[in-house]
């Protein structure tokens, strides 16, 4: 049994989870979430919480903003050079 | 407006490219512009208007193209970029643009959590993530819109783009310290955002 408790892990959970830890306390973390199942379950729900933060605010880029972007650096370019 | 072709006789800056402007716009196009997408989705989170973000993107690209032949192949492109698009967001469109209402920071954040308020609805712990993932993206996208602007930053430059610690240090120029403290109080935030959007939905009850 390590000697690391549930509220030093979560202490220390965002960390972890966010790959931030040191490889000492990391290790720790991971020693204790391999024997306690709440903290396990904890720390899975933070991991998908964050998950699905990211995929649900990724959006299409509409696709004549491209163009226009495409237009503008041509139009940049061609100021710099020819001029 | 400087000397493209002195520059390019400067022993610290040897690329090629830089005299030759069609392989420039060419590398340009091939290192930075695959970051499109998600300059785009950040922007949209920073202005929190389509129109908005159309301009900041326009104007992130054009500023990283123009400095683009003092960036070093190899390092970093899309930490550059976000820091490009972070201080253009600050410097040009904050003061300007139109303010929708960001919640208050409350005090006592730091200690909430989303997790035990679903367990204390008496969720299982594999159903409490799959009512999140029932959520319209709109509504998390509006969610992350709602936070004040440095946390709104912190979140989503690690949750959204998974940048490190230190380089939302070196996108955002504050101590790694500070980031930590608005990345948690950023995210406790959200979570607790998440939390009244589900009462409004009725996924959970809504008693107190």
């Amino acid at each position: 049994m390590s000697e690391t408790t549930c509220e030093d892990v979560l202490e220390e959970l965002e960390r972890y989870l966010d790959g931030e830890t040191d490889p000492r306390a990391a290790a720790e973390v991971a020693a204790h979430l391999s024997e306690c199942r709440s903290c396990l379950q904890r720390a899975e729900f933070q991991r998908r919480l964050q998950r699905i933060v990211g995929l649900k605010c990724r959006t299409q880029t509409p696709a004549h903003l491209w163009r226009r972007i495409m237009q503008e650096l041509d139009a940049d370019a061609r100021g710099r050079w020819t001029t | 407006m400087r000397d493209v072709a002195t520059r390019s006789l400067d022993a610290t800056q040897p690329d090629p490219t830089v005299a030759d402007p069609d392989l420039l716009r060419r590398r340009f196009e091939a290192e930075a512009l695959p970051y499109f997408d998600r300059l785009y989705a950040g922007a949209l989170r920073l202005t929190r208007n389509p129109s908005d973000a159309e301009d900041l993107v326009q104007e992130t690209l054009l500023r990283a193209f123009r400095a683009f032949h003092q960036f070093r192949s190899g390092t970093n492109i899309r930490a550059w970029l976000f820091r490009i698009l972070t201080n253009t967001f600050i410097n040009e469109y904050r003061k300007q643009r139109r303010q929708p209402q960001t919640v208050p920071m409350e005090q006592h954040v730091e200690d909430w959590y989303l997790y035990s308020r679903l367990a204390d609805e008496g969720l299982e712990p594999s159903a409490e993530a799959s009512v999140l993932e029932s959520l319209p993206d709109e509504d998390v996208q509006r969610a992350l819109s709602s936070l004040p602007e440095p946390f709104r930053i912190a979140v989503l430059l690690a949750d959204v783009e998974g940048f490190s610690y230190r380089e939302i240090a070196e996108i955002t120029g504050v101590p790694t310290g500070t980031v930590m403290s608005r990345l948690h109080r950023g995210r406790k935030t959200l979570e607790k955002e998440l939390w009244d959007v589900m009462r409004r939905r009725g996924l959970v009850r809504d008693h107190v």
